[in-house]
């Protein structure tokens, strides 16, 4: 056994030679799975299409210093890690009706680099509801939508939620100070929230006096030094950022560091699947097609296979590799969903300074609504955010306002779309819909000369029912907390969501959903899903940690068949 | 989390028309400096433009963005390319004690190097500035959607615009011998409507190296955070510290995350922006609240 690699592009061991899985992608999913599978002994070889930018993250002497930094130009103005649209373009459409596509460019895209996109998010933690797996049977039949129960229920992955929040260190608020309307846990968050930010605690003290109830958002980042990595310093540069201190949990420090460190994985970084390869009758694959760091293909083959690559990227190496495969139900990139997101923006007359912290600190969950009480639709948890980017600022004012010289000069002093800023996103519920998809452009290609993918994606008025009715309570406490301005931002077409759900959705019947109740593709006898693609339904929460709890589902039912809670050890 | 596109539908949703191009800046010295891609003629010209697009102390010129393109634009001169500044510090700030207190430990400058590129990524940033058609792997998609044209061209053809442009205004007058300011913008203005690719990348890269990380060219001694009132990279001190000894975390004094900065005012917007925010809150659907 070798750690750390000393292989070029390789991460873990890199003797390994001979595979019992193979996990596509290196994220929240893949991580998770990865680890649970290597802990029981499994081989695994994980394929990550992005670099890395953790060069130590296999090192058994300690985890070494990121490549991250607090620097605009590198991760925001330059996209190190976020997909590239000229390399790797997407394009989009409202309906087959736009004809082939109405924009190319940048349609949903995830980070692509060791530890996938969570690496970028500022990991807010918070669970789903009960409800929230069962709106199939609550809401009933809706004209154009396709809301399915989950053939999984909380109660039976509240052990899985708790294994992750322990696994990687989630901080969170507990008793009074919580969320009053969040889902029954059976273990405490390890850690304390941090501090607030000022921006945050101004809209939640102007919501608390219109009788709401705001709280320190669950999040995914230190607050205590934590099995190893130090407590967040409120860097700010969190949101869109990789972390320069380890303070953030994500799926790479935590569960792939362990995952590594078993001496039973291998991570393959600049390898870009490019198609499963099945065999004759469509009923297992038999090996993956990948493009190497140096452009060559070559192909690896193991006893399983696990998708991981993230929501739309799982459904497009499906098409990639025959359209007919895992796909008898004809549901394969189907029920595409983002977080339909409102934002209200408020201009204050004072400096927040939303560039110090953790980008967003608190959130309330009062519009997240009720199944079925039209009185309280279905929105989502409401994140009190700020604006942090200097460059991002100034880019608004120049090139979409158009102002230059002395105005530019002035707004960018006095500083309205960002220090005065104080802002308010709902998260809300997605209606799935069936023409709501994902599927291969016939026309466009990347840069590995693969089709690109394409989305189908236009709104239900499930949702914008639901922003129409929450955008004055979002407007009232804006003016409660001190603006003078209160801006509502238009709906984003393309949706610029990068909560990216749906399009192998899991359920009992194989005539009405891709993957089964433990993330097994019906119609392949040893291929798996393990992302957000499984997603029956989109919820009003941000999806990582349901992502991860329900990978580790994946994975335990793979590693223990009929006790998957017996490979838990935190809970 | 909001992201930039996010504004922009947001308030150019009320926004005005496009602004004149207001009053040169401060009109110091030229650089008598020859960059990597720009000569000298070049580095004056697109010096000039960028003090056009934000003038004053500490604006475009003060920070040396034309530094900040040129560096960018001859990112391959240099091995590995100058694209992706190393991290995880600048060394700009210092650790911090148990307390949060500033040391006198700084890290080691990680931003002086850069990241060596992946193969799909070296593909791209040449695409971006040489063009897919002169780049090895980057014509997957130009029988179908077109070339990609790179920023050298677009920048060499711009200035070679701004010229022309120039001399129709006075003869025999490139852009950069321009004395009058008013002269300067109508050159630029036009350029700016011929040329929108062109203007469209010299106004990201003015702004980047107005107020990136000085590592990348420009904003020369962090003038452009100065300007800003922006604090620049935070890390490792960061805005708070957990304290072990007391069991809590204490705000950065001088940088607080969790309170108003000391000596912070409130501040009234001036009459244009009042007009700008009215329009495009109202434009919105939303409010204007006094």
């Amino acid at each position: 056994m070798g750690l750390p690699s000393v292989t070029a592009n390789v991460l873990g061991d890199d003797s390994l030679a001979q595979f019992d899985a193979i996990v596509i992608g290196s994220g929240a999913g893949g991580s998770t799975v990865a680890r649970t599978l290597a802990l029981a002994g499994h081989k695994v070889l994980i394929l990550e299409a992005g670099d890395n930018y953790f060069p130590a993250l296999d090192d058994p002497a300690g985890l070494g210093p990121p490549l991250f930094s607090n620097d605009e130009v590198k991760l925001s103005a330059r996209s190190l890690i976020s997909q590239d649209a000229l390399i790797e373009p997407r394009s989009f459409r409202t309906s087959i009706a736009d004809g082939e596509r109405t924009l190319v460019g940048d349609a949903n895209g995830l980070p692509r680099n060791v530890g996938g996109a969570a690496v970028h998010a500022d990991m807010k933690f918070p669970r789903f509801r009960p409800t929230d797996f069962q709106l199939g049977t609550l809401l009933g039949a809706i004209p154009d939508a396709s809301f399915a129960d989950w053939p999984v229920d909380y109660a039976t992955l509240e052990r899985f939620y708790v294994e992750i929040e322990q696994a990687i260190g989630v901080q969170g608020p507990e008793g009074v100070n919580a969320d009053p309307f969040a889902a029954p846990k059976s273990k405490p968050y390890p850690m304390p929230p941090g501090l607030p930010m000022y921006a945050n605690t101004i809209l939640a003290d102007a919501a608390r006096r219109l009788g709401y109830h705001p709280f320190a958002y669950p999040t995914a980042v230190t607050s205590r030094p934590y099995r190893g990595r130090p407590a967040c310093i409120d860097c700010g540069f969190c949101s869109g950022y990789g972390c320069p201190t380890h303070a953030k949990s994500s799926p790479a420090v935590t569960l792939l560091r362990e995952a590594l460190l078993t001496g039973n994985v291998q991570l393959r970084f600049n390898a870009a699947v490019h198609e499963l390869v099945p065999n004759a009758t469509l009923t297992a694959v038999d090996g993956v097609d990948y493009i190497a760091a140096n452009g060559a293909v070559q192909r690896v083959t193991a006893d399983r296979y696990i998708l991981a690559a993230s929501a739309a990227e799982s459904a497009r190496l499906l098409l990639l590799s025959d359209p007919a495969l895992g796909n008898s139900s004809g549901m394969v990139g189907r029920n595409l969903m983002f977080h339909y997101q409102t934002i209200v923006i408020g201009v204050l007359r004072d400096r927040v300074h939303g560039h110090r912290g953790r980008s967003v600190t608190m959130g309330m969950s009062d519009f997240r609504g009720t199944p079925g009480d039209a009185d309280h639709p279905l929105g989502g948890i409401v994140e009190l955010a700020t604006s942090a980017e200097l460059i991002g600022e100034a880019k608004n004012y120049a090139q979409q306002l158009g102002k230059v010289g002395d105005l530019l000069r002035r707004l960018i002093q006095q500083s309205p779309l960002r220090d005065k800023l104080v802002a308010m996103i709902m998260q809300g519920e997605d209606a799935p819909q069936l023409t709501n998809r994902v599927d291969l452009d016939p026309a466009l290609k990347d840069v590995y000369n693969r089709p690109a993918l394409r989305v189908t994606y236009n709104n239900h008025v499930f949702e914008t029912t639901a922003r129409e009715l929450y955008v004055p309570k979002l407007l009232e406490i804006q003016g409660n907390a001190g603006a003078q301005f209160g801006l509502v931002a238009p709906p984003d077409t393309p949706s610029q969501s990068r909560h990216v759900m749906g399009t192998l959705r899991m359920g009992n019947d194989p005539a009405t959903s891709v993957c089964d109740r433990y993330g097994k593709l019906h119609d392949l006898g040893n291929v798996w899903c393990a992302d957000g693609a499984l997603f029956p339904t989109s919820s009003g929460f941000n999806p990582t940690l349901t992502i991860q709890a329900l990978a580790l589902w994946v994975g335990a039912n793979i590693v223990a068949p009929g006790d998957p809670e017996s490979v838990l050890v935190e809970s | 989390v909001l992201t930039r596109r996010r504004f922009v539908k947001l308030v150019s949703g009320g926004a005005t028309a496009l602004a004149v191009l207001p009053q040169v800046g401060c009109g110091d010295n030229l650089h008598l400096v020859r960059g990597r891609f720009f000569d000298e003629a070049a580095w004056q010209t697109i010096d000039i433009a960028t003090g056009l697009i934000l003038p004053g102390e500490h604006g475009a010129r003060d920070c040396l963005a034309v530094n900040y393109i040129d560096q960018l634009l001859s990112a391959f001169d240099v091995d590995p390319p100058a694209i992706y500044a190393s991290g995880p510090f600048s060394g700009r700030v210092p650790y911090p004690d148990a307390h949060g207190a500033a040391t006198s430990q700084f890290p080691a400058n990680a931003f002086a190097t850069f990241l060596p590129l992946s193969r799909v990524k070296a593909i791209a940033w040449r695409m971006r500035l040489y063009g897919s058609a002169v780049t090895d792997g980057g014509t997957f998609n130009d029988a179908v959607f077109g070339p990609t044209i790179g920023w050298r061209e677009l920048y060499a053809d711009g200035i070679k615009r701004l010229d022309d442009q120039a001399m129709i205004i006075r003869a025999n007058t490139p852009f950069r011998f321009l004395e009058d300011p008013a002269d300067q913008e109508q050159a630029l203005d036009t350029v700016a409507s011929d040329q929108p690719d062109f203007w469209d990348a010299l106004l990201q890269h003015t702004l980047e190296g107005t107020f990136g990380a000085p590592e990348y060219g420009g904003n020369l001694y962090a003038r452009g955070w100065h300007m800003a009132r922006y604090d620049g990279d935070s890390a490792p001190r960061g805005h708070a510290t957990y304290d072990e000894a007391q069991g809590m975390y204490v705000d950065r004094l001088d940088q607080p995350t969790s309170q108003p900065s000391q000596g912070d005012v409130t501040e009234d917007f001036d009459a244009d922006i009042l007009d700008l925010l009215t329009v495009a809150a109202l434009g919105s659907g939303g409010k204007r609240f006094f």
